[in-house]
């Protein structure tokens, strides 16, 4: 195991580097990809759909059988 | 960076309900000095108000942003559930990123002011107040929804170029408006006309700039005319103006100032002299480095990847191709917004995500800059329950 430097007087917190702004780092996922597919983001679009996850039917939980039957399966 | 950035947090939220007064500022000052005590992490703004008074908006988000001792901020979330109108709607576009609930109400408006007793005077001044108090929300509007538009026109664009119909796709604002009309016209057509509105107002100065620019900018200016005083400018415009709007074609009746010709060249004076010097285009370099590849064509897209090899020269090369489809652009924004704070403008959220006041509609399909940090990021977890099981 390495020790650790202790920091430096002076290098707490403004030595400390910024976290990356997320607007930014959107705005560059972003270009990279419009360079990356001429202009055409469907397949990005399709691939961030894909991850999307799928909206839960709870609907039949509110029956007794839907319950029983989910209890069951879980 | 959190992976949750863009996601609303119940756990760090104020809660800004009814009316915005005084007395809800005192309300809330204890939760944002306690908020304010973590920063660079996001505050959620939930928001469920008729509006109210807008300096004291403005003192909301002046407090909660302000910075700690080493010049660190919170970043604002701002979510409206129900409804977010006047100064309400102010404070949900002063978000860094505005959410809105599938059912919630965005109602946008021109500033107001009432007053007993009003002279002819103070009315004079009351309307110059409220115009330019219009001008001000309407600049800071549309600084606040250019990136949710450029967003949404990168994002979208194939859309109008797989099917252009008869838009000129060398123009992102022509793309952008079409764009918008078509999906605003599916919830309703009085969203659309909107748009329509702006677009036409930045069409017409376009032209007046125009057939106005080689007159009021001579080509064969001396040397050092880049320093004459504005007011020479400004002279010569008045001048040109004049000339043409008496000789404008397809006018229905005969022209003359004393008559409503004065009110109309008064008010495209002050178009012109916005379109060059208003203060809108101190934002246009930031833009063009962010967002100018989306202002090229195809051809000239493979052109600009070509040249990333230097940087600085495709950087150089791409404020030269995309700088003048920036400004028709931004002065769209403008307009829109400007639009926005004309009569009374109320929506759901979904015309306010394609009118870009609100970046993300919950539970939509709608694409949204939290979709994109996300593809990168692992999502949190779906739920509390979701984590512990």
């Amino acid at each position: 195991m390495v020790a650790q430097q202790p920091p430096r007087f002076g290098q707490l917190p403004l030595d400390l580097p910024e976290p990356p702004d997320p607007h930014q780092v959107v705005i560059g996922i972003l270009r990279e990809e419009y360079l990356r597919n001429n202009g055409d983001l469907r397949p990005f679009l399709a691939e961030i759909a894909a991850r999307r996850p799928k909206p839960r039917d709870n609907s039949e939980l509110w029956t007794l059988a839907g319950a029983i039957l989910n209890k069951s399966q879980g | 960076m959190p992976a949750d950035f863009y996601r609303e947090n119940p756990a760090r939220s104020i809660h800004v309900l009814g009316l915005i007064t005084p007395e809800l500022m005192t309300r809330l000052m204890p939760d944002i000095t306690r908020l304010r005590a973590t920063p660079g992490t996001p505050v959620t703004v939930y928001i469920d108000s008729p509006g109210g008074s807008t300096y004291v908006m403005d003192a909301l988000v002046a407090l909660l942003r302000t910075p700690d001792h080493d010049g660190r901020e919170c970043p604002l979330t701002t979510v409206v559930t129900h409804r977010a109108a006047s100064a309400a709607a102010d404070l949900l576009i002063s978000g860094d990123y505005a959410i809105a609930f599938p059912d919630a109400i965005v109602h946008y408006h021109g500033t107001r002011s009432s007053a007993d007793g009003v002279t002819v005077e103070d009315a004079h001044q009351m309307a110059g107040n409220l115009q330019s108090a219009n001008e001000r929300f309407a600049l800071r509007l549309a600084q606040r929804i250019v990136s949710r538009l450029l967003f949404l026109l990168t994002i979208h664009r194939h859309e109008i170029d797989a099917d252009p119909r008869e838009v000129n796709l060398s123009s992102p604002a022509a793309v952008l408006t079409e764009l918008m009309c078509r999906r605003l016209a599916e919830i309703s057509p009085v969203f659309s006309a909107w748009v329509e509105e702006a677009r036409r107002h930045q069409l017409e100065t376009a032209g007046l700039v125009r057939a106005l620019i080689s007159e009021v900018f001579p080509k064969d200016a001396p040397a050092g005319a880049e320093q004459e005083p504005w007011v020479e400018v400004e002279i010569r415009l008045v001048k040109a103006l004049l000339d043409y709007e008496r000789k404008r074609p397809n006018r229905p009746g005969e022209w003359s100032l004393s008559e409503a010709g004065w009110d109309e060249l008064r008010r495209h004076f002050f178009q012109v002299i916005d379109f060059f010097g208003g203060e809108h285009r101190r934002h246009q370099a930031r833009l063009v480095a962010e967002h100018g590849a989306i202002m090229l064509s195809k051809d000239e897209l493979e052109d600009y990847k070509a040249r990333r090899a230097d940087p600085a020269a495709a950087e150089a090369w791409l404020k030269e191709k995309s700088g003048s489809r920036m400004s028709e652009f931004w002065y769209f924004v403008i307009c829109l917004c400007r639009r926005l704070q004309t009569g009374e403008n109320r929506m759901p959220a979904a015309a306010a995500y394609w009118l870009g006041l609100v970046d993300e509609v919950l539970g939509s399909d709608l694409p949204c800059m939290r979709m994109i940090l996300e593809s990168r990021t692992p999502p949190p977890p779906a739920s509390t329950a979701d984590a512990l099981s």
